[in-house]
């Protein structure tokens, strides 16, 4: 059975009678179940996170029977596998030249020269690459950035002051204000969990902003780390796909409802075969050199020039300890209403203790088991006793 | 060899490296304002804003290795592992009794990512060990190059380099960026 979601946002397959749903009408479905095996549940949403991946082919099931299907992607299920079928214009070879590409994004950008067009400036390269692309074809995007004081970030802060030199309408807001894990309790509901949601706070802060300057599609650097680090002769191709480079959580739950498009800068499969065939003799280029020596009319001479790395941990540090209360509520909350040992306040001890260590294991499972906690008390806070 | 300590507020506490252990220290009280000698604040500014540095050649061409060269490196290398992070002091002590093999800590540091093979396949573990072989090998260290001891703060991950001739020698290096520079040696 071919399973295709044309749209642009995730739908949920209930694989009991293939019928696609709605997120609206998936969280109704899961809010209504009421023999629920919250251990096996738990434990797939952990495999689920390990591999921060949740498409449907190695997708574990988190509520039976529904897997979410990306947009724009086509799935072939049978009775033992699920597997992704080709999405045309991709992996064609054909001798490319950097013209070609600029052409290519100016052909992509004339429907939609009259939207106005944000992107988020973390002061890296991929997104330096996007505002220098689009103001290379005209273009001047709004710029809505995550900025703070700590050592680690200070060439991030550089980049960003030289990109927003004379520029007015643009905005940075402070990372402290807006840690991971923040704001836990007010996260909208969501049928299925996703570690994306421990981010809420940051992200919502940046859509009404981006919304409030009235823009219309929010252009994002994610998938950039793919195309431009990944060998293009990697077997593994589901990494090219574009629904791969969509951060589909953020898109549905955060920016969709505030009336924004919020995409990867690289959606279309033209731009990412061109990119492919391009880099195609190409190994893996983990400092992006291809791109740094390609691109670099459109980049600032510091990111040509160096190739720093940054580093994320001390945020999620701090954010588990500036929440750290709100996050014992919320285990609290999920082992009320499940039982689940995962939950239990001893657990919960040993899993957040000495995690300033920066154990990665210890980090996805804490992403894993909070974003649990938060879905739970998202779909289920006005229902349950406990809340 | 010479250390000075630059100790940093993160927090409610301050934070240095104590220059005998390599431990990180965490204490409340005051750090001492310290005069800092010209090369070790030089190489701080530097620190503190990595775009000022000098750009070094990334496809660097390495001189033919010298199978007796590689050997000697290979040799110095094991007494250095065999010591490991928890001697420090005495690491230190046996990088100071230099065996210049190398005209500048540029090449000590390309010849050490391409003959030492732990090197190759641990680099992330052995910067201080990496560190200290390019000092004891190098011959312009002396005049011209500052050992930092960096934390990431608050993971509490340590991290060694080094700030010579205006930039960081080990080209391969993209991580000395995230660690606050707590402690430095010089000559």
């Amino acid at each position: 059975m071919t399973i295709k979601n044309l749209t642009h946002s995730t739908k949920y397959l209930d694989l009991s009678n293939f019928t696609l749903k709605t997120e609206k009408e998936t969280i109704s479905h899961v809010s209504r179940i009421n023999n629920f095996n919250f251990r096996e549940s738990v434990n797939a949403h952990e495999q689920n996170s390990a591999l921060y991946s949740y498409t449907p082919d190695i997708y574990h099931p988190v509520i039976n029977n529904i897997v979410g299907i990306p947009p724009k992607s086509s799935w072939s299920f049978s009775s033992s596998f699920v597997s992704l079928n080709e999405t045309a214009g991709l992996f064609k070879k054909r001798p490319f030249n950097l013209n070609d590409l600029t052409t290519n994004i100016i052909r992509l950008i004339h429907p939609l020269k009259n939207k106005k067009f944000g992107v988020q400036l973390s002061g890296g390269l991929d997104s330096s690459l996007i505002i220098g692309i689009l103001r290379n074809v005209g273009i001047e995007p709004v710029l809505i950035g995550l900025s703070n004081d700590r050592y680690e970030f200070r060439t991030e802060r550089i980049i960003q002051e030289i990109l927003l030199d004379g520029l007015s309408n643009n905005q940075l807001i402070s990372d402290d204000d807006y840690l991971p894990f923040s704001g836990l309790l007010n996260i909208p509901k969501h049928p299925l969990p996703n570690s994306s949601s421990i981010f809420y706070s940051s992200e919502n802060k940046m859509a009404q902003l981006f919304a409030e300057q009235r823009v219309d599609i929010v252009l994002n650097g994610m998938g950039l780390d793919t195309i431009l680090c990944l060998s293009p002769n990697s077997k593994y191709r589901k990494q090219w796909y574009p629904f791969m480079f969509d951060n589909g959580w953020f898109r549905d739950f955060v920016y969709q409802p505030k009336g924004l498009n919020f995409s990867t800068a690289i959606n279309s499969p033209s731009l990412i075969n061109i990119i492919w065939n391009l880099r195609n003799n190409e190994g893996e280029d983990n400092s992006k050199e291809w791109a740094r020596k390609h691109f670099s009319e459109f980049l600032p001479n510091e990111l040509v020039n160096f190739r720093y790395k940054a580093d994320h941990a001390g945020l999620l540090i701090d954010g588990i300890k500036s929440n750290f209360k709100t996050l014992e509520y919320l285990y609290e909350f999920a082992f009320e209403n499940t039982k689940c040992s995962e939950f239990s306040k001893d657990e919960f001890l040993t899993l957040f203790k000495n995690c300033h260590l920066n154990d990665d294991k210890k980090i996805k499972l804490i992403l894993s088991r909070t974003s649990y906690a938060v879905w739970l008390y998202s779909l289920f806070k006005d229902k349950m006793p406990s809340s | 060899m010479k250390y000075i300590k630059t100790p940093y507020n993160f927090g409610e506490f301050n934070y240095a490296i104590h220059p005998y252990r390599g431990d990180l220290m965490e204490y409340s009280q005051e750090p001492k304002t310290l005069v800092l000698p010209k090369k070790v604040s030089d190489a701080l500014s530097l620190c503190d804003n990595p775009y000022s540095l000098r750009i070094i050649e990334r496809q660097y061409k390495l001189p033919e290795i010298e199978s007796d060269v590689c050997r000697e490196l290979k040799r110095m290398h094991k007494t250095l592992m065999s010591l490991g992070n928890k001697r420090f002091y005495i690491s230190l002590l046996y990088s100071k009794i230099r065996n210049s093999l190398f005209n500048n800590t540029e090449d000590a540091f390309s010849f050490i990512a391409n003959c030492v093979k732990d090197q190759i396949e641990r680099r992330n573990e052995l910067c201080l060990q990496r560190c200290l072989l390019a000092i004891k090998t190098s011959r312009s260290f002396k005049e011209s190059g500052v050992l930092f001891i960096g934390a990431s703060l608050p993971t509490g991950n340590m991290h060694a380099w080094i700030i010579e001739s205006n930039c960081n020698p080990d080209f391969q290096d993209r991580e000395w960026i995230m660690y606050k520079p707590l402690l430095a040696f010089y000559y």
